[in-house]
């Protein structure tokens, strides 16, 4: 019997290790499994890599093109706004050093756009920093710094190549099944963006920096989306899951009405024009609100 | 005994793991062919795995005035990527199906529009494989 007994625990223990392993196999892998939670329409599909939601996945427009409308609307500089990087060596967390990361990315756009050359190369080495400490510095090497330098100055390769380097470390991140961080840095990227926004609205009252501030309801709805899968990771992404909640609450204030119009296509320049049309309303007391609110997110995340 | 076979499954699993992330790797490259220096990424990659009679969705904020590029592309031996935009009504915008499938397209916003991208692969039997999804705008001049 003993012997038995003895010869057993072995072989159920080989079974647990090579069940174990070919279950890790099969959801890292492209597999069907998918985790399921407490709530059944919330996964995440680790065999996607990537943050689901019945299938769908969620995207932000580009936070820099937060920059080419300030641009447009020949806005004055103020080196006040963007977040400081010698805060760089505060940030101790993955949260933080996620956050900052898409933070700072907004910032450099912001500085490129006014030919802020010295501070270009200020902030690429906070970003580089952070990059390091995430593992994710394969795309920030010598070759990165050498293609900044040769292109100082020029605004288009600038922020061609910050927003290409963004582009390969969302991607490294999310095939290495770090979500919560990828999820962090589309997050800074937004907050920042919207931040930028909001100040620039606040002083200069400008119409079509209002009206994009309005249109950041879907955004918004997206980016809560994409962060809700990771609410339970730490206590610092249940507070700012919470604070977004919030901040989307009064998003739902605003009127955003949306109308339909057959749209107009060119075969051979592989071109669609789209044509319906939006109209965002959006008060001055709601503007004050969301500033005031977002403002708060923004400041937690930089301190 | 149970070392070997850990070490053996762990080698497995790597070996696997390197060919997805070599698998998105070649898509990427695919995918980039189609995406010029004038567009300027968001800064995300949408990438997800086929699954037999599944469309992956998309949902995404367009911003008037602006050109943007989507690229969809796919890695699924012997199928075809096809991709629809979509406005919030479920309006069909586009669907790249009526020009010979490309796997790019301009689109031009007069206004702001939230969108619903719903992509699926055309094949007659399940292709297992990999859709990519790049989104860029063009630069204001």
């Amino acid at each position: 019997m003993d012997l038995n007994l003895h010869t057993e625990k072995p072989r159920l223990s080989l079974t647990a290790i090579v069940c174990g392993l070919s279950i890790l196999l099969l959801t890292s892998c492209g597999g069907n499994k998918v985790n399921e939670k407490s709530n059944k329409d919330l996964s995440i599909d680790s065999s996607s890599l990537i943050l689901k939601y019945d299938n769908t996945l969620f995207s932000l427009p580009s936070p820099y093109q937060a920059s080419a409308i300030i641009k447009s609307n020949s806005l004055p500089y103020n080196s006040e706004l963007p977040n400081p990087a010698s805060r760089v060596s505060n940030y101790n967390s993955n949260f933080k050093k996620g956050y900052n990361l898409g933070i700072y990315g907004t910032d450099l756009s912001y500085f490129n756009i006014y030919d802020k050359s010295q501070e270009c190369i200020t902030y690429f080495a906070a970003v580089k920093r952070l990059s390091d400490e995430l593992g994710i510095s394969s795309y920030f090497d010598d070759n990165f710094f050498k293609n900044i330098e040769t292109n100082i100055g020029n605004q288009d390769s600038l922020l061609l190549l910050t927003s290409y380097t963004y582009r390969n470390a969302d991607m490294f991140l999310k095939r290495d099944d770090r979500s919560e961080i990828s999820a962090m840095v589309l997050a800074g990227g937004w907050v920042e963006s919207v931040y930028l926004l909001c100040q620039l609205a606040t002083t200069t009252k400008d119409r079509e920096i209002i009206n994009r501030i309005g249109e950041q309801k879907y955004p918004l709805d997206n980016l809560i989306d994409i962060l809700s899968p990771h609410y339970y990771v730490s206590p610092e992404y249940s507070e700012l899951v919470d604070d977004l909640v919030d901040l989307a609450y009064e998003f739902d204030g605003i009127i955003f009405n949306y109308y339909y119009k057959p749209p107009k296509i060119d075969p051979k320049k592989k071109l669609i024009t789209i044509n319906s049309e939006s109209q965002v309303v959006l008060s001055e007391s709601q503007l004050e609100v969301i500033t005031k609110k977002l403002t708060a997110i923004r400041n937690k995340a930089v301190q | 005994m149970v070392k070997k076979i850990f070490i053996l499954s762990f080698l497995f699993f790597l070996g696997i793991s390197f060919k997805a992330h070599s698998q998105l790797e070649q898509l990427q490259n695919i995918c980039a062919l189609y995406f010029p220096p004038e567009f300027i990424s968001d800064g995300q990659q949408y990438f997800a795995p086929l699954k037999p009679d599944q469309d992956v969705e998309f949902r995404t904020t367009f911003y008037g005035d602006n050109v943007y590029r989507i690229v969809a592309c796919t890695n699924a031996k012997k199928g075809e990527l096809i991709f629809n935009v979509y406005d919030t009504e479920k309006n069909l915008l586009f669907t790249n199906e009526n020009y010979d499938k490309s796997p790019y397209w301009n689109f031009e916003f007069k206004s702001t529009v939230s969108c619903i991208i719903r992509i699926k692969v055309d094949a007659k039997r399940f292709q297992p494989g990999y859709v990519m999804l790049l989104i860029g705008y063009q630069q204001r001049k």
